[in-house]
This record gives C-alpha cells, structure tokens and sequence, in this order.
C-alpha cells in the first residue's frame, strides 16, 4: 500500500479532503519525530511503539577491505509492533507468498 | 528505561501542532492503524511517508530448542512485521553521530602498512641526503628506520631497474646508445601504443657538452618529420636523428600536442623533429636553451604523472647554466624540486 493509497483510504473513512488528511498525517509525523528526538517513546494503540536508542561503537569485519573497522555508534528508530497488530498478522499467508 | 509517552498526550501535542481537533487526531491516528493494517494484510507492504515503510516477512516453520530445557520444539510458519525507518527520518535520528565514519583498525600489522607510506608520499626525493641534512636527525630512532628502509629500496630500484630492463644507460658513455638501440625489438604485444622509457638521462656528457666556443663550425644537425613505427620510442628517435637518444626531450618539447604522456606514443603519429644548430657534441646556446627547455617540460609532465624521475630531469637543467630557461619557467616549477636539485652535487642516479 503506498502513502497516497493510505491517504486516499483515509479521506473516505473519517469524510475529509485527502489535502487535509496529507496535512494532518504529515503534522502528527513531525510531532511524533520530535517527541522521538526527545529520547521519549510513542505507542500509538493498535499500531505499535516507536523508541529510538543509541547503538554503541562496535568492532566489525569489512570483508572488502579484509580489515577490522570500527564502527561509530549511531541512533537508530526502532518499531515493535503492538501486540494485537502482531497477534492479526501472525498467521495470514499472503496470495503471491 | 525510555520514557513514553502517553497517547493522550501525543494527541494533545498533535493537535496543538496541526491545531485540529483532539478527537479528529485521535480517530485518524487509530484509523492510520487499522489501514495500516489492511494494507499490510491486502500488500504485505505499506509506505508511510516521512515516517517509512512496514513490511510482513514470512518465516518458514523451523525447529528450535527451548533455551531453558533444551528441548527440541518447532517454530510454526509466521510472520513478522519490519519497520525500516525513511532517510529522512535516519538522518534526523542519528544526526548526532552522522559525521562519524567507520576507522580501520589495525591489528595484525601495526607499523608496516601504517608508517612507510607517509614519509614516502611527503619525501618524493630517494634521497638520505636531504633528510638528515634538514635536521630530521632528531626523529626517533624507530622512524627514522622506517624512513630510510623504503628509500633505499626506491633507489636500488631506480638504479638496476630501468638498466636491466630496457637497456637505457644510465650515465655514463654517449657510444653506448649507438649500440644498444639496435638491440631494442619492437614489443609485439604493443599493438596501438609504444611505450618508451625515457631513462637516457645523460646528465654528465651534456654537462660537458656545452662548449659555446665549438658552435662556430655551424654544420648543424638536420630535423625533418618521423611518422611513429611499432617500437619507436623518443629516445630511438632522438638517437636516429642526433646520433643522442638523451637529446629526446628536444622533439618532445615540438611534440607537446602530439603526445600526452612522453612515455606513450601512438603509431601513425608525425612528430617533429627540430633541427639543431650545431652538432650534438658542439651545442650552440640556442640549442643549449631549447634542450633545456625539453627537459623541463618532461620534468613537468612527469611530475603530472606522479613519476618520481621528475626531479631528476629538472636537476639536469640545473646543471646547464640556462638560468633564463629556468627563469621562464619558475611559476611552473614547484620550489621544493628546485631546492632538491641544488643540494645535490654529482649525479643522483649513481650514488
């Protein structure tokens, strides 16, 4: 499903201009970025958890270069899935699977 | 433990940033889970964008074991959902740390790959002599070691290798060439270029060539034009026509358009073949200046090519008392060639 079917399924269910719901999809996203900035977690219910955390420094192999690199740490995003969300999908076979 | 955020207050915050209302945004972002969810059950796949794209992966059944008892159970097929975050978002996260790059470590061999390819690339010259002479005695005595091993390696190198291996004398005699050049076969495999190796650098018989007083006798050496053969090289040229294959960088300074890189010429090419005013053992000051200045434009070229026989063609000028020459030059000429060739007395190719 791309973004502008997910916008286009919106404006139908809650009756609003699909402008509209892009604006209001793209603030709740800005706002849901900032919060994350702020090392703070959002769960939205029957979606999921969002957190970021820092991964710390670690020694890797670069099998290219064959040398040992070290690599910087880095903050990532990280999402699990609600439970419920989980729970729905766990066993659905897709067709083309 | 991270703190969260409670979904009131996301709305609440949500709706203050957009200023809609609360239970709008609260039914659009339960709506955006539930088609989220269609999405991921019709597609497998769904895009959000400015936040990234989620996706079911299916795993296939598999055995495990119960990390507790050790007991063999078997995982059922399922599947599970990914989340890659957009670049957007990545880069907004890790910004704090984007600047950083993954560092080599090194291991196994600290000092070998490490230490000999600095001084190597900041000291061009193979020389000890300039080293110690700039007060470099101060260094530690284990990097000094490092310093010293490469440069005699690069200069036995440049002394027995391109004698060996393409029958270019080195220095001394000017008969040599006459003899040798026959023994040169044109290489086969060289089929649209000839490589020719430019090592004729006959440094102390031009030295002594330059009598201004025999220029009087005006004989004078013909030039003409040269179509390129297979096996050609500059200095087979120059020996053909001067009877002085270390005389090439005079029909490489006519040729400057002709030939890219000196070492390399293209078969079919007409070069230029300049006369000289007097023999090659009678140089006039004409002729003095004008193969000075073929040398200096085969050290800038080879400097352009990275070649570290370069300065050497540069310290062949010095020697030559063609001031003027250098002169005309000296924007182009880089400072620490010069000052390499004046601290050198003799001739660096035999030391």
């Amino acid at each position: 499903m791309t973004n502008s079917e997910l916008i286009k399924t919106l404006s139908l269910r809650l009756d609003l201009s699909q402008s509209e719901i892009k604006r209001l999809l793209k603030g709740s996203i800005d706002s849901i970025k900032e919060i994350l900035d702020e090392d703070t977690g959002v769960s939205i219910p029957g979606f999921g958890t969002f957190v970021t955390y820092v991964k710390k420094k670690r020694k890797s192999f670069n099998p290219y270069h064959k040398k040992f690199m070290m690599l910087p740490p880095k903050r990532v995003t990280k999402y699990r899935p609600s439970s419920s969300l989980k729970q729905e999908l766990k066993f659905k076979r897709l067709k083309n699977d | 433990m991270i703190d969260k955020i409670s979904f009131s207050d996301l709305v609440d915050k949500i709706a203050q940033d957009t200023g809609a209302s609360k239970s709008l945004i609260h039914d659009l972002l339960i709506e955006m889970a539930d088609v989220t969810k269609e999405g991921l059950e019709r597609d497998g796949r769904v895009n959000i964008s400015g936040l990234g794209h989620f996706s079911l992966k299916w795993h296939e059944v598999r055995t495990g074991r119960n990390p507790r008892t050790g007991e063999e159970i078997e995982i059922p097929a399922h599947n599970t959902i990914n989340f890659k975050a957009t670049s957007d978002l990545r880069k907004y996260i890790n910004r704090e740390y984007g600047h950083l790059k993954p560092e080599i470590i090194e291991t196994d061999e600290p000092e070998l790959p490490v230490i000999p390819p600095i001084p190597h690339k900041q000291e061009p010259e193979p020389e000890h002599k300039p080293l110690l002479d700039n007060g470099e005695k101060e260094r530690k005595s284990f990097s000094w070691l490092w310093l010293i091993i490469p440069l005699i390696i690069i200069v036995l190198a440049f002394l027995f290798w391109p004698s060996k291996k393409d029958h270019a004398p080195v220095v001394e005699a000017p008969a040599q060439f006459d003899t040798q050049t026959e023994d040169v076969k044109p290489e086969p495999e060289k089929q649209q270029v000839v490589a020719k190796e430019p090592k004729a650098v006959e440094t102390e018989s031009i030295v002594a060539d330059k009598q201004p007083a025999s220029s009087e006798e005006k004989i004078g050496t013909p030039g003409g034009t040269r179509q390129v053969q297979s096996g050609d090289k500059l200095w087979t040229i120059a020996n053909e026509y001067y009877q002085q294959a270390y005389l090439w960088p005079n029909i490489y300074r006519v040729n400057l358009n002709r030939i890219d890189n000196p070492d390399i010429l293209s078969i079919g090419e007409n070069l230029e073949i300049p006369p000289l005013q007097g023999e090659p053992g009678s140089l006039t000051r004409q002729d003095r200046d004008e193969i000075a200045a073929g040398f200096i434009e085969v050290y800038l070229d080879y400097k352009r090519l990275g070649k570290q026989e370069a300065q050497y063609y540069l310290w062949v000028v010095s020697k030559w008392e063609v001031q003027e020459v250098i002169q005309r030059y000296k924007n182009r000429i880089d400072d620490a060639d010069l000052k390499f060739t004046s601290e050198i007395d003799g001739s660096p190719l035999i030391k």
